[in-house]
């Protein structure tokens, strides 16, 4: 683990933590983080900041694909301490893997679903402010079982990162899913050059247990340092030899 | 007395002409030993430099007078509930103005703050003064407000004495430094006084008297003020300050000397104390120093005055002598829709008493459920009078007090395209309403109860071009022009982004449900300090209190028009 990460991801955790924790815990809507402009909890940071985040995210996603799930994202801070006790690592076949990858697209159509169709309704009574944690015990106490089911879904997909690494990250998170996309676009990220001799000791390391370029990777260079022939490298991507090797 | 403050004429004297003065603290030398003024300090920015100023904002700098001084920047809210505070001591007659500590014209907040007390002192005489430079454009905007009287402080027209004063202005966020910025500064400033002028505004111009920089300068000050119209001139005697510390200021006869030769082109005000921009008070008389707080008596007058019920309230110690309960907390909870009166008032409460208060605001059924189940809380501000008396029934809550009625009103878009003059219009077909089934409680089912007394609900529906479920993002749908008309509470309209987006017009009372009109607010039984509990009820019923809740659109209890509705609801705790 670089610290240079570690670093980034405790400035960020700072930088968001509390919107994050005030989606997953306090937000009345059925998809958190995106109907800020009209919500009623003057408490939560996201009433202020909610578009310059998401235009932030967005922009990253352009240049440098997911790298904000391996740098800045509080979840994906979370999962990266809950995976260093996973301890099912690198035991799911790659078709599996490939598979349960596709998940996030699915709740991601979901979320757009919900939030188009039905105008992403509110779910649970909005505590507009209020201590921490009374707050989210009363939140919880006079929600719809909807949201009580949707919170719960999100957390023990979170905590499942116990299991297996980055259970969320991977395989459920609609953010995940749309950088997922941009990052097939991305002007710069980690990729294998000719160098690649396929020993897969970057597989070894990575906490989400992919390699650079491929599905699920977000570009947290973890594994640059351990490559024995120097093959990864930082970016403008060479498309060809990159899907050679796939 | 002081019902017409224009047309008293200032006392005849030999030198100045026949001219009709306001009956203002500040431009007529009668009224400055009667009418009592109140300098709003809202406005700490600046745009123009001036060598003699020194702005500060210093609480422990009391006892010194001077303009650019403020202990302390209000909000618009706090100016408020600091206004209505001023209002119940002095009466109506009283002059509430902004005099800085920067320049009025560069702060929003002075716009807002005005409009606030416009709206809910439609006669009060409101002034404000300023540097002249942002005048041109302000003057329509001042002039909507019912702002009659202005001072405008010109230290020179000519800019090369003006440079020497004034080194560097900012208009649209650029600097201009230098001759350029003064020749700026003074086309502004006479041209902001010839569109305050021909708008009916009664003008008075001041001039900082500089040895040594403006002295000779001073009568042609006067000649070009005289020339457009403005009302009366004030000399003010330098008070040396930061570039001008090492200057002495203008002997008392230099300046007799010149008011002397000032007043053979307009009328000379020379009473002026030069005061700073939290004074509050009559002029005129020694007391008049700034106040920070008011005296015991002044608030029980006014209680008085109001008619409340002296139990209970005269305990409570005057703001001025505020109790100390440092250290302590108090934990409270109210219905989510009042949480933009409580936020800004509790802070004034945890400021003055050192008390932190532990507020939540949220849906009052919800909580309600809460407390009628095992949750607890010390101070309950609940919607709907039944629930307080389900508490008090079990025990719960101990007494309560009403606290503030809501009040439900048309909304339009500015301008109100559709022309919409009352709620009978809902039936017309060409316009376009916008209805909230889906919203909870206060918004939802009573907006479609009051179309349906009022005998429009077919039509409404029948035209709506919205059927939500969020009043919030129903009422965005008025705001942007989607939607002609539709019903919320008047709270709704002055929230960020809606607020000065919208036209509000009324609903006869007849239409409105009774249900979720009135608030109370209770102490519970589980409070562990019953003396501050009952301290925060108080002040939340005070003027100063409940200010904020006027301010959010509420009809606090205390006002004229509360009294009548805690009777028409009958909210009294038996």
């Amino acid at each position: 683990m670089h610290w240079a990460r570690r670093l980034s991801q405790v400035f960020f955790m700072f930088l968001l933590g509390e919107f994050a924790f005030y989606g997953v815990f306090r937000c009345p809507f059925a998809v958190p983080y995106v109907s800020c402009g009209n919500c009623p909890v003057t408490q939560c940071p996201g009433r202020k900041w909610w578009i310059p985040i998401w235009a932030g995210i967005l922009l990253s996603g352009l240049v440098l694909g997911r790298v904000f799930c391996g740098w800045a994202c509080p979840a994906g801070f979370v999962s990266d301490v809950l995976g260093q006790a996973a301890p099912l690592r690198r035991k799911l076949a790659g078709s599996v893997d490939r598979i349960l990858s596709m998940g996030k697209y699915v709740v991601l159509v979901a979320a757009v679903g919900v939030f188009v169709v039905l105008s992403n309704p509110r779910w649970a009574i909005p505590i507009r402010t209020g201590e921490f944690f009374r707050s989210v015990k009363l939140t919880f106490e006079h929600a719809d079982s909807l949201w009580i089911g949707r919170t719960a879904f999100v957390l023990v997909a979170i905590g499942s990162g116990v299991v297996l690494s980055h259970f969320w990250c991977r395989y459920l998170c609609a953010t995940g899913g749309i950088l997922e996309i941009l990052n097939k676009i991305a002007i710069f990220k980690y990729h294998r050059t000719a160098n690649c001799n396929d020993c897969d000791e970057c597989h070894e390391v990575c906490p989400v247990e992919t390699r650079p370029a491929e599905t699920n990777c977000n570009n947290c260079g973890d594994c640059a340092r351990v490559c024995p022939t120097g093959a990864i490298k930082l970016g403008r991507t060479d498309g060809a030899s990159a899907r050679s090797r796939e | 007395m002081f019902k017409d403050f224009i047309g008293v004429g200032v006392p005849s004297r030999p030198g100045s002409r026949a001219r009709h003065l306001p009956f203002h603290p500040c431009m007529n030398h009668e009224a400055h030993q009667e009418v009592a003024r109140l300098h709003l300090p809202v406005a700490p920015k600046c745009n123009i430099h001036c060598s003699y100023c020194q702005r500060m904002v210093d609480a422990s700098r009391m006892h010194e007078i001077c303009p650019g001084l403020s202990a302390v920047i209000l909000t618009p809210a706090e100016a408020l509930a600091k206004t209505e505070a001023f209002l119940s001591q002095w009466g109506d007659g009283a002059v509430v103005g902004i005099a800085g500590p920067g320049d009025p014209l560069a702060n929003e907040e002075t716009f807002e703050t005005l409009e606030l007390i416009r709206s809910q002192y439609s006669r009060v005489t409101l002034c404000l003064c300023t540097n002249g430079l942002e005048l041109p454009e302000s003057v329509p905007a001042l002039r909507r407000l019912g702002l009659e009287h202005l001072t405008v402080t010109i230290n020179a027209v000519d800019p090369d004495v003006a440079e020497r004063i004034h080194s560097r202005v900012r208009i649209k966020r650029r600097i201009i430094r230098g001759i350029r910025g003064a020749r700026l500064l003074i086309q502004r400033q006479l041209d902001g006084l010839t569109a305050a002028v021909d708008r009916g505004m009664h003008v008075k111009v001041n001039t900082v008297v500089i040895p040594g920089v403006n002295e000779f300068h001073v009568e042609t000050v006067a000649r070009e003020a005289a020339a457009r119209s403005a009302s009366i001139f004030n000399l003010m005697p330098l008070i040396p300050r930061k570039h001008t510390a090492d200057r002495s200021p203008p002997s008392e006869c230099h300046i007799k000397l010149l008011r002397q030769r000032c007043k053979k082109h307009l009328p000379v005000f020379d009473r002026c104390k030069q005061c700073r921009a939290d004074a509050e008070g009559v002029p005129g008389r020694p007391n008049a120093l700034p106040i920070k707080r008011e005296p015991l008596m002044n608030r029980r007058r006014f209680l008085k005055a109001s008619g409340i019920a002296m139990t209970g309230t005269l305990s409570a110690p005057a703001i001025g002598l505020a109790a100390d309960f440092r250290g302590e907390s108090l934990q409270l909870w109210s219905c989510g829709g009042l949480a933009e009166a409580f936020i800004p008032a509790n802070k004034l409460y945890e400021q003055r008493t050192g008390c932190a208060v532990s507020y939540t605001g949220a849906f009052a059924a919800a909580l309600g459920k809460s407390l009628l189940g095992n949750a607890q809380t010390e101070v309950f501000a609940p919607r709907v009078l039944e629930l307080a008396k389900r508490l008090k029934t079990q025990g719960k809550m101990l007494r309560f007090w009403p606290l503030c009625f809501t009040r439900y009103v048309l909304v339009t878009p500015k301008g109100n395209p559709a022309g919409i003059r009352g709620i009978e219009d809902l039936k017309r077909p060409d316009v376009r309403t916008v209805l909230s089934p889906g919203a909870s409680p206060p918004g939802g089912e009573a907006t479609l109860g009051i179309l349906k007394k009022a005998g429009v609900l077919e039509a409404a529906q029948k035209h709506a071009v919205r059927n939500g479920d969020c009043v919030q993002r129903d009422v965005a749908a008025i705001v942007n022009g989607e939607g002609d008309v539709a019903v919320v509470e008047q709270r709704i309209t002055r929230l960020p982004g809606v607020v000065n987006r919208v036209e509000v017009i009324d609903i006869p009372e007849d239409f409105i449900p009774g249900k979720p009109v009135p608030f109370v607010i209770g102490i519970m039984k589980w409070a562990k300090n019953s003396k501050l509990a009952q301290d925060f009820v108080d002040f939340i019923r005070s003027a100063e209190g409940q200010a904020f809740f006027s301010a959010a659109g509420f009809i606090p209890a205390v006002s004229e028009e509360g009294r009548r509705l805690t009777e028409k609801y009958g909210v009294k705790d038996a």
